[in-house]
């Protein structure tokens, strides 16, 4: 026995003395430290790929630029309106986990590090994306979201309250930013303006403007906030994008790598409603935003109609086809949308001057951005097919505005499209058998399993939020409206 | 043959002295049997006072020469020793009784222990090395199957290489591996999957523990409770599998030669409809990879691609056996040599193996190569006793990826039924080639993904152990252990570039692809050192104390590149420089330690009644440095009842009654319970990813694991009892065992909703408990010496797998499957279960369609069923007569639910034979209603009128909400192995240098019965890995083989 306890003595010995080495759960595949820029560009990376990639499908489809080829049936669930509750599994989490989560961890070090601009970039960049989970899905989890181990249950945010709460974050980190102008040492680790402040200001004016007109329908539409903006006039002047994209794996435009390069090039194909409105405008851009077919035309397929058993055998090269490249760079938000955004703000709550000169400036633009050769005043002009004509019935006006923003939006950022046919209703919706597509129009998809002429206002919440979340109740439908749709 | 010869050599002497020198030595002979009649080999033969001795051969016969008045004792373990006196008689034929008191075998337990069976007080089960390689497997698990009650072992396929998995007692955790410690001669192996479970294309290149040779083996003792395996620690919570390999014995050079040749053959693939051909919608598309065609008419028609302005012409007919004629005969070899000998005090064995094996695909894209090379040596000098085992092995393997995208199998259930498969063979001509090939869907022409792509694996492996052992006195030794086991591998895996012409009917297509090319090196070790004080002292002449104590020291390490491009530049040489793309990389190490101070105790009473206490303590390098340290013990119990009440011997000639508990410590891998930062990436819609860098500028972001600083070891706590009985001088025994086992502390990702920043935390989050029974009956229901013998033993076990326990915060843990149908585990109910779309039903259970009658999925899921089996039984019998035997094992497996995409696919493609209902005529859903607005914009439902048409048949056969479709039970009945043997006649091979030679015709899974739901695969099929996932199913598995082959078994 004596020797069995001498034993233990010698390993208790030996255990003490090599307990250190047990200290060796550090994992050394990752740092143990990072910066804000790291930290930055990958939230910005997130972003895009989602605004890019599954929400750029998802609004691609719902506004009526692309629909589903028949042939194939990847997406077929979303020209069907039967979106699943596991679609947005990915692109929340995305958002949430990935992009939002670093984007906290920019702004808690900035704080610590009183580096106002940083600052500035982290709080503009988490607004933009909250603003578009609200608009997507409607009341999202905000003020108890991102506290990690504290909350993981987190309860939502009514999504006024949401808004309330963004413009205030914005306006605060403006202030602190005014008050205190540390310049954001990130450098081109912002994938977007290369911290250029000025910019960014620009940018955090954009999407304040952006809140307030999606707000216009609601009570807490705030013409004199507007107003205030609109006379400081300093909103974006160059395009906020996100253009780092290289043609290799895992290294592209998000759509392009996967619905071109991954998928095939087989699923998305050009809807009629956007096709055949540039087609009858003899709009350049529809060169821009579409491939010609296999046989050198622009041919599209009624919303939905790809479903139909009559195209059985037809594949996605017999149509056009969306005109993405590998480098096509996810724009967040472009000076033509600001100036469809100023024109519908002075139509609102201006009485309506100066809305044709901003309504002109923003077909210019995307013009521009489109990089169409031809004169846009030829379409704006006298006589021209997008000439705006001032009825003085607010609701037209804005159509005129709306179907425009529509036709700049379309592979610029498609989910904002869909966000603004739902928030007006226009493009109009027609249930007409031949639509007037020339006018503008949506139509209810064909191969809709939704009762009567009803569309999809929100998104499921995922299944990977709900199941996890005792906190959020899924909806009761894709019908469901997001707080701000009261029109 | 020394021997042998010795043995004649004598006898002649023995006869020439006889005639000379009467009186002197003669030659005594006889047979030893035991007392039913049974021949008795290896009895050993000795002259009373000196020591000359011989052993008494196969068949129980013996020669010694011996002079008259000398005393033959006749002797060996578990039998009364014979003493006969030879006076006259030269023939002295001899029964031995068994003997009560010495029946027990000595078993290796935990740590290299040596312990008689009866002393075990929990349920260990034995398999000797004849039992392992009567059917010539290649791998151990598979060596097992249907012979282990209580443990379930599944191939993942029957692939050249692929993996096999052992459960043993069901599920001791979700996350993580389930799979047992594998321990060879004292040491634990790596036993990792070399596989990729990726939908999009998943290889498997086989576990760790398959490159042990089985023919190597002396004895595979399986451990199942914590009662027994509390002595390895953590690791050992699923059971332990002890390997004691083959060593020398003393006495003359033997050398073994085993060759077995296996020939395979596709055994199953989906039942296939006859009626209806090529098209979609009912509609006759040439392009189509689906069989949603008119009805087979028989007449001549065009198809394929127009080429050269001329195009194919066949009959619209049926394809028989239109996959079966893809495939051809699959041939395995595998060869074994084995030297060994020694003397008194040292013994040597070396081998050497090679296996060969090329499956079931046209082409060698579908093989596996093995080539062990071992020694054992051992050697007693004084008090020192110095032992070790080196072994080295290199594997290399090529896999037919399964899965969706460009699997062929996948491909091959694209087709439709009247297309002739194998006219595709040659790839290149014009209709076959990328550019012409019929359709743009379903990828490609199967013989160019089969020819072109590919995959090859290739593993170098060192593994053995060193032991010195001092004998410190009578009754006590220290031993010092090493154990090494290091191995290096390398995975390459492509897709070729499908470039068609432009102009070409698939030029723009779905099928244009840019290829691939991945190449990933690992490096594996795992050292491992013993320190070991025995004793074994009898304290009385009635207690007897037998305890080892230890300290264990056990360090794993990994480190890993993987590097891949996303396009291919040249066709046909497949290269990470062979792309426009810069490589994206990534690198991993990993590094485990554990500390372990262990003690078993065991306490004897008279051979009758034992006690063992069991205590250990680990420190793990993975745990939270509070929550490091972890204590765990248990006792057990056995008592040899027929020792007490000897009276009853006529009857029970052995009963043990035990009983057991015991915990066990789990800790989880490394590095999870800090949170990290990582490598900046964005999920990009499930297919793709964003990385960095990008424009030269790098990301790193906050990680998705949350930390968990409170992160306690998982504990098991396991009880049993059982009885051992055997009855009728053993001609019946039963092997009972209860068993009930809880593991508190479920070591868990947590999924964290999304919102809260996070993603997953590791965390202590519920319980799960296993109890079941085990039972192992064999029957002697024939013996005789000379005649037939029938053997037949049952195995049975039904095992109940339940989360019992789960933490609120989580409703459920996801273990995988698919995002629409997955693999989950709900608290209360049995592990795990099958979950996924069902239809929307109104109140009063009415199925609500679409507008093209076609059933809508409710927005919930729900739960189909469990996976579990019911319960398994595995039925062996063996006859014998004279030198010929045969042997069958049956395996069954009752009860569980799988999923299987080549039900989900060959429905899609109308190919199924389930997708004839109503002779794919117009049919309305019975009892369905469809939705309608009223004026409120409320719901209300209306009867259905709206038949599902036959443009929209293949939307009912795809609808979500008919998922469960391509779940169903998958039970099995299955002959697993038929050996047929004859042994040579000693008396054939006395004039060859040849000691035996025995010949077997094998059969392995000759047939498999199915339930009437299952008209697609052989259940047995996973695509998921040989783990919990394992369950699921199958994702586009490739199809399962039977094969025939011989085994040619010589010693010399």
């Amino acid at each position: 026995m004596k020797k069995i306890f001498s034993l233990i003595f010698i390993s208790c010995f030996v255990l003490t003395s090599c307990e250190d080495e047990l200290d060796i759960n550090t994992n050394p595949n990752t740092p143990k430290e990072i910066n804000s820029g790291l930290a930055l560009t990958s939230a910005e990376g997130s972003v895009a790929t989602v605004i890019g990639g599954d929400f750029f499908n998802l609004g691609g489809m719902l506004a009526q630029y692309y629909t589903q080829s028949p042939g194939a049936g990847q997406y077929q669930n979303i020209d069907q309106y039967n979106i699943n509750t596991d679609f947005a599994n990915r692109s929340w989490t995305e958002l949430y986990a990935g992009g939002l989560n670093d984007l906290q961890f920019v702004q808690d070090l900035a704080i610590e590090n009183e580096e106002t601009g940083t600052y500035l970039i982290a709080t503009v960049l988490k607004a933009y994306t909250f603003q578009y989970l609200v608009d997507v899905f409607g009341d999202v989890p905000y003020e108890e979201a991102l506290l990690g181990n504290d909350n993981i249950q987190p309860s939502p945010t009514p999504g006024a309250e949401i808004y309330t709460d963004l413009i205030a974050t914005v306006n605060d980190a403006l202030a602190k930013y005014e008050a205190n102008p540390v310049a954001s040492d990130v450098g081109q680790q912002d994938l977007i303006y290369g911290a250029n402040m000025a910019k960014w200001i620009q940018f955090a004016n954009t999407l304040k403007l952006k809140m307030y007109i999606r707000m216009a329908y609601t009570s807490q539409a705030d013409g004199p906030a507007v107003m205030a903006l609109v006379s400081e006039d300093n909103f974006l002047t160059s395009d906020a994008k996100f253009s780092a994209y290289a043609d290799a794996l895992n290294k592209r435009n998000p759509f392009y790598d996967v619905q071109i390069d991954y998928l095939g090039d087989v699923n998305t194909v050009a809807s009629n409603s956007l096709l055949e409105f540039y087609n009858r405008k003899n709009d350049p851009r529809i060169a821009e935003v579409y491939r010609v077919n296999n046989e050198d035309d622009f041919v599209g397929i009624d919303q939905g109609f790809g479903l139909d058993a009559s195209l059985g055998g037809t594949l996605g090269a017999d149509y056009s086809r969306p005109k993405i490249e590998a480098t096509t760079p996810v724009y967040f938000m472009t000076v033509a949308e600001s100036n469809f955004l100023q024109a519908e703000a002075l139509l609102r709550y201006a009485g309506g001057s100066g809305v044709e000169t901003k309504y002109n400036e923003g077909v210019a633009e995307s013009f521009m951005l489109y990089g169409v050769p031809e004169d846009p005043n030829t379409f704006t002009g006298a006589g021209g097919e997008y000439e705006y004509s001032a009825t003085g019935d607010v609701e037209a006006d804005l159509e005129q505005i709306i179907v425009q923003k529509w036709a700049a939006l379309a592979n610029i950022n498609n989910i904002e499209g869909w966000i603004e046919t739902k928030r007006t209703g226009y493009p109009i919706l027609t249930t007409l058998d031949i639509p007037p597509y020339q006018k503008g129009r949506r139509i209810v998809s064909f191969a809709s399993v939704l009762p009567g002429d009803q569309i999809p206002f929100s998104i499921f919440y995922p299944d990977n939020e709900v199941t996890r979340n005792q906190n959020l109740i899924q909806k009761a439908g894709l019908t469901e409206k997001v707080w701000w749709n009261q029109r | 043959m020394k021997k042998r010869l010795h043995g004649f050599l004598t006898l002649f002497l023995a006869l020439v002295v006889q005639l000379s020198f009467a009186q002197e030595q003669q030659m005594v002979s006889g047979t030893v049997t035991d007392d039913s009649g049974l021949p008795l080999p290896g009895v050993n033969v000795l002259i009373e006072g000196t020591n000359r001795g011989v052993q008494a051969d196969f068949d129980g016969n013996y020669a010694i020469e011996a002079v008259s008045g000398q005393v033959l004792i006749f002797s060996f373990v578990g039998l009364e020793t014979g003493r006969y006196t030879f006076l006259q008689n030269p023939t002295i034929n001899v029964i031995l009784a068994l003997d009560a008191a010495q029946l027990d075998e000595v078993i290796v337990t935990a740590v290299g222990i040596k312990r008689e069976r009866s002393s075990l007080g929990s349920a260990t089960t034995t398999i000797g090395s004849e039992a392992i390689n009567q059917g010539s497997q290649s791998n151990i698990a598979d060596a097992l199957k249907g012979k282990v009650a209580g443990v379930n072992i599944s191939s993942a396929s029957t692939d050249p290489g692929a993996s096999s998995g052992v459960i043993i007692r069901g599920t001791s955790t979700l996350n993580g591996s389930n799979q047992p410690l594998y321990v060879i001669d004292g040491i634990p192996i790596n036993n990792e999957s070399s596989s990729e479970t990726s939908l999009d294309g998943a290889y498997d290149f086989g576990r760790g523990s398959q490159d042990v040779n089985p023919d190597n083996i002396e004895t595979i003792s399986i451990l199942k409770g914590a009662a027994a395996t509390t002595l390895y620690g953590s690791r050992a919570a699923n059971g332990v599998i002890i390997i004691t390999t083959k060593s020398g014995k003393a006495g003359k050079l033997v050398v073994d030669l085993t060759s077995t040749a296996f020939f395979s053959q596709i055994s199953r693939t989906p039942k296939y409809q006859e009626s209806f051909g090529q098209g979609w919608d009912g509609l006759h598309y040439l392009i189509e990879n689906g069989s949603w065609g008119p009805k087979f008419d028989g007449q001549p028609r065009v198809w394929g691609s127009v080429v050269d302005n001329s195009q194919q012409l066949k009959p619209y007919s049926f394809q028989k056996d239109q996959l079966e004629n893809f495939f051809t005969t699959g041939t395995y070899f595998l060869n074994n040599v084995a030297v060994s000998g020694g003397s008194e005090t040292s013994t040597v064995r070396l081998s050497y193996s090679n296996l060969d094996q090329d499956g079931i695909y046209p082409t060698d894209a579908d093989s596996f190569q093995r080539n062990t090379i071992g020694i054992n040596a051992k050697s007693k000098i004084g008090i020192l006793t110095i032992g070790g085992n080196l072994n080295y092995v290199n594997t290399a393997g090529s896999g037919v990826a399964t899965g969706q995208g460009l699997s062929v199998y996948n491909n091959l259930m694209q087709i439709p039924t009247d297309l002739n498969i194998a006219g595709f063979r040659d790839y290149k001509n014009k209709f076959n080639n990328v550019s012409n090939y019929y359709t743009p869907y379903g990828i490609t022409n199967p013989y160019f993904t089969l020819n072109e792509n590919g995959s090859e694996y290739s593993k170098e492996r060192v593994y053995g152990s060193f032991d010195v052992a001092v004998d410190i006195n009578e009754w006590s030794n220290l031993t010092y252990r090493f154990g090494l086991d290091q191995y290096s591998d390398r995975t390459a895996v492509w897709e070729a570039i499908v470039a068609p012409v432009p102009g070409s009917p698939n030029f723009g297509s779905s099928t244009e692809y840019p290829g691939t090319y991945l190449e990933a090196t690992s490096s594996v070790k795992q050292l491992n050192h013993d320190i070991l004080y025995d004793v074994d002292l009898d304290v009385t002449e009635d207690i007897r104390i037998q305890t080892t104590s230890g300290f264990n020291i056990n360090s794993r390490t990994l480190s890993s590149i993987t590097a891949s491009v996303g396009s291919q530049d040249l066709f046909g040489f497949y290269s990470l420089s062979n792309s426009g793309e810069d490589p994206s990389a990534t690198s991993e190490i990993s590094e485990r330690k554990l500390y372990g101070l262990y003690n078993t105790t065991t306490l004897g009473y008279r051979n009758t009644l034992y006690l063992t206490g069991n205590i250990r303590n680990d420190w793990y390098s993975t745990l939270p440095k509070e929550n490091r340290s972890v204590l765990y013990g248990g006792v057990n119990t056995s008592w040899v009842f027929t020792r007490t009440f000897e009276g009853i011997s006529k009857v029970l000639n052995y009963g043990k009654l035990r009983a057991g508990y015991g915990e066990v410590g789990v800790d989880t891998d490394p590095y999870q319970i800090t949170p990290v930062f990582v490598a900046g990436s964005a999920d990009n819609q499930g297919f793709r990813d964003l990385n960095f860098p990008l424009a030269g500028v790098n990301g790193f972001e906050v990680g998705n694991r949350a930390a968990n600083p409170n992160l306690k070891p998982e504990r098991r706590k396991e009880f049993e009892i059982g009885a051992e009985l055997e009855f009728f001088k053993s001609r019946i025994s039963l092997d009972f065992t209860y068993y009930n086992a809880t593991v508190e502390n479920q070591i868990l990702d947590l999924p964290l909703s999304p919102s809260s920043g996070y993603t997953i935390q590791r965390a202590n989050l519920g319980e799960i408990s296993n109890d079941g029974i085990e039972a192992l009956l064999k029957l002697s229901l024939f013996r005789s010496r000379d005649g037939f013998n029938w053997d037949t033993s049952l195995n049975s076990s039904q095992n109940n797998s339940e989360l019992t326990k789960l933490d609120d915060r989580i409703n459920q843990v996801d273990l995988g499957g698919l995002s629409s149908t997955s693999l989950i585990a709900i608290e209360g109910r049995r592990i795990a279960l099958i979950q996924g779309s069902v239809p929307r039903r109104t109140d009063s259970g009415q199925m609500v369609v679409d507008a093209d009658g076609v059933p809508i999925a409710a927005s919930e899921k729900e739960v189909y069923g469990d996976t579990q089996y019911d319960y398994t039984l595995g039925v062996t019998n063996d006859f014998s007569y004279k030198n010929l035997s045969l042997g069958f094992t049956l395996d069954v497996r009752e009860g569980g639910l799988m999923y299987s995409r080549t039900a989900n696919i060959t429905s899609f493609t109308g190919n199924s034979i389930t997708t004839t209902y109503n002779d794919r005529q117009p049919f309305i859903v019975p009892n369905s209603v469809q939705v309608e607005l009223d004026v409120d914009g409320n719901e209300t439902f209306v009867e259905n009128t709206t038949a599902v048409d036959v443009a929209h048949m293949d939307d009912y056969y795809s609808a979500t909400a008919l998922a469960r479709n391509d779940v169903f039970d998958k039970s099995f009945v299955k002959l697993r192995e038929v050996v047929f043997s004859y042994s040579f006649p000693k008396k054939l091979l006395a004039q060859t240098p040849i000691d035996n030679v025995s010949v077997s015709l094998i059969g392995r899974n000759l047939f498999v019965w199915t339930p009437e739901s299952n008209q697609f695969i052989d259940p047995e099929n996973s695509t998921f890995g040989t783990d919990i996932e394992g369950q699921f199913g199958e994702f586009s598995a490739n199809p399962s083989t039977r094969s025939v082959g011989f085994s040619l078994k010589t010693r010399f």
